[in-house]
């Protein structure tokens, strides 16, 4: 079950309900919007199938390595497109959510590429490790689906009318992110007596948090440029926190 | 009051997370230098306090949510913890497997000797495996009477310090030595840093057992000096009189004062409900 294949079959998923959820903008049929939420169900349902069956074979959750979070941030995009899609019936947001998800699980393919799970540091078995990890990813998957709302807002009327959806998600963002913040500092002080380090990982994930609250403070009504703008701050932080702090010296949390 | 003044704090604190990353990126030192400098502790405290102030005033005069108020008072208690946290006792710990007990620690900041509230020892060192996972060690580590696995996401609680597993040792790992230098004589643990009276430092930061010797950094030169050996710069001249090695093998464990974690946590905690409250006040609006 954790063969690369299943996991082609998610791709093949959220590419084909990006594919609907374009047409679906393009013609305003329903029949389209609703074959874009089952592509994207079927894609989750798939790659769920291969994290399940990864955990199986390596006796893990697989969240560990370059690869399996790669893989994760498709799916936590790819949920909260879809999420975003129930909540206000928008087919843009979700033909980009579907299209970035689709590109970060062929680049976690062809990127860091597929390997066998397991052999994990022990230091990683820890209950928290898990709830840690999918707040964080929960946080980054609703942080990109406000900023293609963001960008979405600037094409397409019907995106725009929707003024507080983009104050919605950036609030959820700093839930979820700040969750995860709290649950990994909980961790650390349980594992290493330390809750709080410095390291560049927690440096720039606390930075794109304070980011999102400060957008949240100085937007007190509607503003497009501003919510691409804080968006788009907070993603390229986002970015540098995941995967940019990789190619840095130092930190416990490279991968 | 202007709007942008009342948005200052906030804008402040993201100016100060923005120096702490950057920081970050040049190494472990820098980002804790600049992290514990005046410029970055003051601006940051007095924020958080403007930040208290103004919701205190929004909801208490202007009849704001009290969401707002919940998210700012944990804030300010998560940092108010963070910071009695800044100050509690940490250190380091070698215990030597079925070695004698020991009652003294090396703080964190390795200048300091402190003494733990009962002596503890270590009874036995056991290999744990686990499927997915590479094999890991558990210690039982006894004090106080009572004896307690401690391994890697399992603390102790010893006499009210909690005990980490920081990592494996081989047999001979240097327990504490007796040093003259010049007229003074110390008995020092491995790592424990000592200021000269020309203000240098001087500490061991390596051993060979084999050898009876051990190697010590002074003003930036190191030095390997074996039992009775003497040698120096022209300022101050080492004498290793004596050295103990462990027989056996052993951890390194992390000893920490955390009785201020709850406040911290539970501030934190607040802050992440306050926020939470915001999102259900907006889907009910």
């Amino acid at each position: 079950m954790d063969s690369p294949v299943i996991l082609a079959a998610a791709f093949a998923g959220y590419l084909f309900a990006g594919a609907m959820a374009l047409a679906a903008r393009a013609s305003h049929k329903t029949v389209l919007s609703r074959l874009s939420v089952a592509g994207s169900v079927l894609g989750l349902v798939a790659q769920a199938a291969f994290t399940i069956g990864r955990t199986a074979s390596g006796g893990v959750l697989p969240f560990a390595s370059r690869f399996e979070a790669m893989a994760l941030l498709g799916l936590a995009v790819q949920a909260s497109g879809l999420l975003v899609r129930f909540a206000w019936r928008e087919d843009t947001v979700k033909a980009i959510t579907d299209v970035l998800s689709a590109g970060l699980l062929s680049a976690a393919v062809f990127g860091p590429g597929f390997h066998a799970a397991g052999n994990m540091n022990p230091i990683l078995d820890s209950p928290f490790f898990s709830v840690h990890i999918l707040t964080a990813f929960a946080g980054y998957g609703v942080l990109v689906a406000g900023l293609a709302w963001a960008a979405g807002r600037l094409v397409d009327a019907r995106v725009a009318a929707h003024q507080t959806a983009a104050r919605t998600l950036a609030w959820v963002a700093v839930l979820t992110l700040g969750i995860g913040i709290l649950l990994g500092a909980f961790w650390a002080d349980v594992s290493w007596g330390r809750y709080w380090t410095w390291d560049p990982k927690e440096s720039w994930a606390l930075l794109t948090w304070v980011v999102l609250v400060a957008y949240l403070h100085l937007r007190t009504r509607p503003r497009r440029w501003l919510d691409l703008a804080g968006f788009a701050l907070a993603f390229v932080l986002m970015l540098f926190t995941f995967i940019g702090i990789n190619m840095l010296k130092w930190g416990m949390h490279k991968y | 009051m202007s709007s942008i003044i009342k948005r200052l704090p906030v804008l402040l604190l993201a100016a100060l997370a923005a120096v702490a990353a950057a920081a970050s990126i040049l190494g472990p030192d820098v980002v804790a230098r600049v992290t514990r400098s005046f410029w970055f502790l003051v601006p940051g405290g007095a924020a958080v306090l403007a930040a208290l102030a103004f919701s205190i005033y929004e909801v208490g005069w202007q009849h704001r949510p009290v969401a707002g108020l919940l998210a700012h008072l944990g804030l300010a208690l998560g940092l108010a913890g963070a910071a009695l946290s800044a100050r509690s006792v940490s250190g380091y710990i070698f215990l030597e497997n079925q070695g004698e007990a020991r009652s003294a620690f090396l703080r964190a900041g390795l200048d300091q000797v402190d003494v733990l509230p009962e002596p503890l020892a270590l009874d036995s060192i056991s290999v744990r495996n686990r499927r997915g996972f590479r094999p890991t060690f558990v210690c039982w580590v006894r004090g106080g009477g009572t004896s307690a696995p401690v391994a890697f996401n399992q603390p102790g609680r010893f006499g009210g310090l909690r005990l980490l597993f920081n990592r494996d040792v081989e047999p001979g790992f240097l327990l504490e030595y007796e040093l003259a230098v010049g007229a003074d004589e110390y008995v020092l643990l491995h790592n424990q840093r000592v200021r000269l009276d020309d203000g240098r430092e001087m500490w061991s930061f390596g051993y060979d057992p084999d050898e009876h010797r051990v190697g010590f950094m002074l003003g930036g030169r190191e030095f390997w000096l074996p039992e009775g050996a003497t040698a120096g710069d022209g300022r101050h001249q080492l004498t290793l009189r004596r050295a103990w090695f462990a027989l056996n093998n052993g951890a390194v464990f992390q000893v920490s004062d955390t009785r201020a974690r709850p406040f911290l946590f539970s501030g934190f905690g607040l802050c992440l409900v306050g926020i939470a409250l915001v999102l259900v006040r907006r889907r009910n609006g």
